[in-house]
């Protein structure tokens, strides 16, 4: 079995849109590292660390920001645009470094190490898309180049050589995902600074600030975007595998990828079935804390049961049809 | 003789079309068989059902005794095959393709791969990427890898597609090698007599999806002879006085169909010179198997 990903994976490396990807992800972590330090605001710079005594540091920060907002406010003239935002930032900005204060966490720089990390995870789609083209070929590739036959007439089950190519689509769905956290953590290791705390201070949807655990709310991000992927991969692959059309395959899936969110309240606004879709339940980043649920009354337990349903009827049809289908090409 | 390959009624329907109909033969062990039809015949369709790419709807097909549907793993490993085109993956070089089909095998060596790429002369151009190959090339990659897991049953669809007069020999030459020494039994299919005619033991035609003859080719076929004389009509009547021969006339010659044995030529030609007619001409024509081939394909399309 071993020996069948090898000759799968080599295949893969060997395709000029697999480099082109892997420049793609590098690149991209690269422009989402550097971008903050171009656009770097003086306020951000002053703040970038603290003293011993950061309690003291903050609570400077804060008069100076309520001095700043009030002489804004106290202005003759109406608000201007500028202004307005000013007014906006500086009050949110109060917010959390109030919360920072109340908790007795200090605060880590604006341009930090954990934000740095967490922002990447937004590129997961794109991970997901790549994911995508490489599943959508995996199986039909082998049809339209005709190859399929020489892969099926050796003494190996069909559902062996399946496997091999379903476990190489997983692999390499981690691999994308593997090398996008390497080059950000690498990136963000020059463009960022280390938190001090392991403390991560977030603000959740209903604009109030919560602290976890940094490592805890990192691995179930991480989490639940490995099983986003292998949704996202079983769903092209078993498509590549049931119509040997590529094109088919990445026009199907990358239309769940992009029209599932909007399709899960459309049909949420009609009826309770919505939360049977596997678009409603395939984003279980949802349940980290802060986050909304696409349906009221999702729960972790039932999404990651009809997440796993899908998944092994997206299997059960590819190894019927691959197992049974009369190869004609 | 064993039989290496038993073909029992096998019948294949592909939407709701008939491709093949109740087609029985027996293939043995060393025995190089030609697969002949025209184009869209079932062939391709034959071939497919006994290497297991597609299912057989009726009948049974073994290979060495072990039935490809039902002990798959036991009857393709002993089957080395080409299926239609030799596709290899064209962003691969010769030898990577070969490294990867190996891996699909258990115990094939570096030296056995460097063997077979030498045995289908390619050495020279093994690291080239395979999209870069003629069609030629191609094949004799695809025999490589065909003969990988040592197989006792080697098929090759069309193999003489792409290839030019000296690889056409060679591949004779490889394949009658294989068959003789190695004691392989082969399947050659191609739509075009002249080219597997001089490597096969037996050939089968198949129109339609049936079997309509099984022939063997190293039966001598019986000779015509076409004699130019001078008076048919008293020849022909000197051959039915002297050896009861049944002769027939064509516009310039008397037609005597021999087996093939010099010593009847000359006892009838005294028996001419003796009657006084002038022998111009003796001319053996032999009734090839490629007439033969027209005969029964034209025959059976008046039916």
């Amino acid at each position: 079995m071993i020996k069948l990903i090898v000759n799968e994976w080599q295949k893969v490396f060997s395709r000029k849109s697999n480099i082109i990807i892997m420049i793609f992800i590098v690149g991209l972590s690269a422009m989402l590292s550097f971008i903050p330090l171009i656009f770097e605001n003086e306020q951000a710079s002053e703040s970038s660390t603290y003293s011993q005594n950061w309690q003291s540091d903050v609570s400077q920060q804060i008069t100076t920001l309520q001095e700043e907002t009030e002489e804004v406010l106290n202005r003759d003239t109406e608000l201007s645009f500028d202004e307005s935002i000013t007014v906006t930032m500086n009050e949110s900005e109060i917010g959390r470094l109030s919360y920072h204060l109340a908790e007795d966490i200090e605060p880590p720089a604006v341009n930090n190490f954990y934000s740095s990390l967490i922002g990447a995870s937004s590129l997961n789609a794109l991970i997901g898309i790549f994911v995508t083209i490489a599943a959508s070929a995996m199986v039909s590739k082998e049809f339209s180049m005709g190859t399929i036959k020489l892969l099926l007439i050796r003494t190996q089950s069909r559902s062996k050589i399946l496997t091999s190519k379903y476990i190489t689509t997983l692999l390499l769905a981690f691999f994308y995902y593997g090398l996008l956290y390497l080059s950000t953590a690498i990136f963000s290791l020059f463009t960022t600074d280390m938190n001090p705390t392991s403390e991560y201070v977030f603000m959740t949807m209903n604009g109030e600030y919560e602290h976890v655990q940094f490592i805890g709310y990192f691995a179930g991000l991480v989490a639940s975007n490995l099983v986003y992927l292998v949704i996202i991969a079983s769903l092209a692959f078993m498509l590549s595998t049931i119509t040997q059309n590529t094109s088919l395959s990445l026009g199907v899936t990358l239309g769940a990828l992009f029209l599932g969110a909007g399709l899960t309240q459309y049909v949420a606004s009609r009826t309770d079935l919505a939360k049977y879709l596997l678009t409603a339940n395939w984003s279980l980043e949802n349940y980290l804390p802060g986050r909304m649920v696409s349906i009221e009354g999702l729960t972790l337990p039932f999404s990651m049961i009809v997440n796993a349903v899908y998944v092994g009827l997206f299997l059960g049809l590819a190894y019927y049809v691959f197992n049974k289908q009369d190869v004609l090409s | 003789m064993t039989a290496t390959i038993a073909i029992e009624n096998v019948g294949k329907t592909i939407n709701r079309k008939k491709i093949i109909k109740d087609l029985s033969l027996t293939i043995n062990e060393g025995e190089v068989l030609g697969l002949l039809g025209p184009n869209g015949a079932g062939k391709t369709t034959l071939i497919r059902m006994i290497v297991g790419l597609i299912e057989i709807n009726e009948g049974q097909i073994s290979v060495c005794g072990h039935d490809v549907e039902k002990e798959h793993k036991d009857a393709l490993g002993n089957i080395g095959a080409i299926v239609e085109n030799p596709e290899m993956y064209p962003f691969f070089s010769g030898q990577k393709n070969l490294d990867y089909f190996a891996r699909m095998h258990t115990n094939v060596s570096k030296e056995k791969i460097a063997e077979l790429v030498d045995f289908v002369n390619l050495t020279d151009r093994i690291n080239d990427k395979v999209k870069d190959y003629s069609l030629g090339m191609k094949q004799r990659l695809g025999i490589a890898q065909a003969l990988m897991n040592d197989p006792k049953v080697l098929i090759l669809d069309e193999p003489t597609n792409g290839l030019d007069p000296a690889g056409m020999q060679e591949l004779r030459r490889h394949i009658r090698m294989l068959a003789k020494e190695k004691n392989v039994t082969v399947i050659v299919s191609s739509h075009l007599l002249s080219e597997i005619e001089l490597m096969c033991d037996r050939i089968a035609i198949i129109k339609e999806g049936e079997l309509i003859a099984v022939e063997n080719v190293k039966e001598e076929a019986k000779q015509h002879y076409h004699f130019k004389v001078s008076d048919r009509e008293k020849a022909q009547a000197l051959l039915q006085e002297h050896f009861d021969m049944t002769s027939q006339l064509n516009e310039d010659y008397l037609v005597v169909e021999l087996p093939s044995e010099l010593s009847d030529v000359s006892s009838i030609v005294k028996v001419f010179v003796d009657n006084g007619i002038a022998l111009y001409s003796v001319e053996p024509k032999k009734h090839s198997l490629e007439d033969r081939f027209m005969d029964l394909t034209t025959e059976n399309r008046r039916i």
